[in-house]
């Protein structure tokens, strides 16, 4: 997983406020009213970097994915939601996205935003290809 | 909301009431967003009027709730479909058989009650997960090792009741026949053990599957004759070594002695499951080896061997997996290369050595399931089967059993394609495709069939083709091992031996146990009495 120093280094500048359509990271009660504690991002998009240094930024803890969430749940994700549901929000590709709106059921929480961000080019040693990467937020049942 | 078939209002609110009572107000679900969350992700009838949909939920902590659950459910005959995380993807996800059941959903009992590092057994409540498991496990340091699928976030009672599969060692990696003992609720809400558990005292309920008497564990796996709330399974010992070398052969008919060398290999012990593969499949894409395969079968098969000879490619691959000390498995891994070296051309490579403890960043890169690692790798794009490209939004399992031979694999791989071409779709199969090899003693011959969540019509060619391919598949004497809801009645209907008596006989047992038909109707394509004409 990408740490926060790598992001801040590699993200492009972007306003905090247009982070996500809809509503305002870092902003409790803005938006859809969602206080989000962890904004996930995927590491194989730069745009997605940007939107987490953007992130990381404004304060909110900040996870880099490559689509395989096996240690962000294994190791911190999956011990926090046994303690308590939490909102987190994120630009991500389809699997994450999918993995995480499936396991988040059993900790009483869902998806409640889910926008098609538009297509992006992955970095990095991987064959490049072009996905669409979704812009989302889950959140406990009872906070939205 | 929705309420079950035969059912009133006025009893479906009563027994949604009761319900509350046993399992507390937050626990019962009937709004559509939350009930929305039970449909299968993978269906292949999604947005279509057979789209299966559940009524409700109620998720009990502890089976004293689920009895009293299943006691107001038989009351008022609200038909009830047991799950436990709900994650069974391409078989049907936590989708009922039934419209309208009510999902008895597991997830908060997930205890683990014991794991066992000396006589090598666990334990657990039905909301365990591999993750869950795993972690217990690191967490006390005990020398164990878990069998778990691909991946890790499902149930281990669950996929096990399912006829679930992983990736180690001889009987482990099926999980139905690692398990021992269970504790089941009936229809009547009575408790029930079995095995050693059914003896008040006894410690062995981990350690002998049988107990005494009739083994009726099997009628809770891919059935409806009870909710199932506590199972033992096998564990196998932490080995000191690992060790995954490949061996490469170079022609078509080669699977036949291959698979028997390898057969020879596995059912002595002498090595975990075995993966086999082609060195073609990068190639098999290109322009130039695309049009060889569209050509008839034997044209095909035949340009397709002589090209890979020809670029020394070889044809078949197989990844030999050895588990043991380090001694034991360097001699084992030396024997099979003296085994299998009678085939002309093979050749052998060395992949990974490996010992215990493994950490995380050393099984990075490896399948880590081989080495008892749940994890999510799966659903990373980047990684998945060209069927399952953008486009796609999951896949259904076509999972036919066939003869763990060469032969049969040469015939299947004939037969499907054949299919396909015949069809006109693009085939899934091809002259050099191999079995997958999770069961202990045959393979299965898999494909992922793709479903999409908006293309109505291409999930309808799919599920013809599905059927199409089921039905072919029984022909030859292969039958599927698990399939989504909609085709169970039709994968059953074709283990028909003696006018349908396995199916006869099920029925009659299920119409004793569960006389109101309210577990899990239609599962495993049984079906109580009073809905079983819609299944005809």
């Amino acid at each position: 997983m990408m740490d926060r120093r790598t992001v801040l280094k590699l993200g492009a500048a972007a306003s905090a406020a247009t982070l996500l359509p809809g509503f305002a990271v870092g902003a409790p009660g803005a938006g859809s009213g969602v206080r989000i504690e962890r904004f996930v991002f995927d590491e194989r998009f730069a745009e997605a970097i940007a939107k987490g240094r953007d992130a990381g930024e404004t304060g909110i803890p900040i996870s880099g994915v490559d689509g395989d969430l096996t240690r962000l749940w294994y190791d911190d994700l999956s011990l926090r939601w046994q303690r308590k549901p939490m909102a987190l929000a994120g630009l991500t590709a389809e699997d994450a996205l999918f993995v995480l709106g499936t396991l988040a059921p059993a900790y009483r929480m869902r998806v409640v935003e889910e926008t098609e961000w538009g297509i992006a080019r992955t970095i990095g040693p991987t064959p490049v290809s072009e996905l669409p990467l979704y812009s989302w937020v889950i959140a406990p049942a009872d906070r939205v | 909301m929705a309420i079950p078939p035969g059912i009133n209002e006025s009893d479906f609110t009563a027994a949604l009431a009761e319900f509350e009572n046993a399992v507390g107000k937050d626990w019962v679900f009937t709004r559509d967003e939350d009930t929305r969350l039970y449909r299968d992700a993978f269906s292949p009838v999604q947005n279509e009027p057979e789209e299966i949909l559940v009524s409700a939920a109620v998720a009990p902590d502890n089976v004293e709730e689920v009895q009293a659950v299943v006691r107001t459910a038989n009351r008022y005959g609200v038909p009830i479909y047991p799950i436990s995380t709900g994650r069974n993807l391409g078989y049907g996800g936590s989708a009922p058989n039934l419209s309208g059941s009510v999902v008895l959903d597991l997830k908060r009992m997930n205890r683990v009650i014991e794991v066992d590092d000396k006589r090598h057994f666990a334990i657990v409540e039905p909301g365990v997960s591999y993750f869950d498991l795993y972690r217990y496990i690191q967490d006390r340091n005990l020398k164990v090792l878990i069998d778990c699928p691909d991946p890790g976030w499902g149930s281990v009672v669950g996929n096990s009741l399912d006829h679930g599969v992983g990736y180690t060692w001889g009987l482990y990696r099926d999980h139905f026949i690692a398990h021992s003992g269970m504790e089941v609720v009936l229809p009547n809400g009575e408790i029930m053990r079995t095995g050693m558990g059914a003896l008040p005292g006894a410690e062995s309920w981990g350690d002998y599957r049988y107990g005494f008497g009739p083994h009726v564990d099997g009628l809770f796996s891919q059935g409806g004759f009870g909710v199932v709330t506590k199972m033992g399974f096998h564990l196998m010992p932490e080995p000191e070594a690992y060790l995954k070398g490949i061996v490469t052969v170079p022609a078509r008919q080669d699977i036949v002695d291959l698979t028997a060398m390898v057969n020879q290999l596995e059912h002595q012990g002498i090595i975990g499951m075995p993966n086999y593969n082609t060195p073609l499949a990068p190639h098999l894409a290109t322009p130039e080896v695309s049009a060889m395969l569209s050509q008839p079968f034997a044209q095909a098969a035949q340009e397709l061997e002589r090209w890979a000879q020809g670029n020394e490619l070889g044809y078949y691959s197989v990844e030999l997996q050895f588990y043991g000390p380090r001694e034991t498995v360097q001699s084992n891994w030396r024997y099979a290369q003296r085994l299998i070296g009678d085939i002309p051309g093979a050749t052998f490579e060395t992949l990974h050595e490996l010992e215990w403890p493994i950490a995380a960043d050393e099984a990075e890169g490896l399948h880590k399931v081989a080495l008892g690692i749940p994890n999510l790798e799966i659903f990373r794009l980047g990684t998945r089967q060209s069927a399952d490209t953008l486009g796609w939004d999951g896949e259904m399992w076509f999972a036919p059993i066939i003869p763990k031979n060469g032969e049969a694999v040469l015939e299947a791989q004939e037969v499907f394609t054949e299919a396909f071409r015949e069809a006109g779709m693009p085939s899934f199969t091809h002259p050099a495709s191999t079995p997958q090899t999770w069961m202990y003693r045959a393979f299965v011959f898999l494909m992922g069939f793709p479903v999409s969540k908006v293309d109505v019509a291409a999930n309808q060619r799919q599920r013809e083709m599905f059927t199409h391919l089921a039905n072919l598949g029984a022909e030859h004497g292969w039958g599927e091992y698990r399939t989504p809801p909609i085709f169970q009645d039709l994968v059953m209907s074709h283990y028909s031996f003696n006018d349908h008596v396995l199916r006869r006989f099920s029925e009659t047992l299920k119409d004793a146990v569960d006389p109101n038909g309210i577990i899990s109707a239609g599962r495993g394509g049984i079906w109580p009495r009073h809905l079983r004409d819609r299944s005809a």
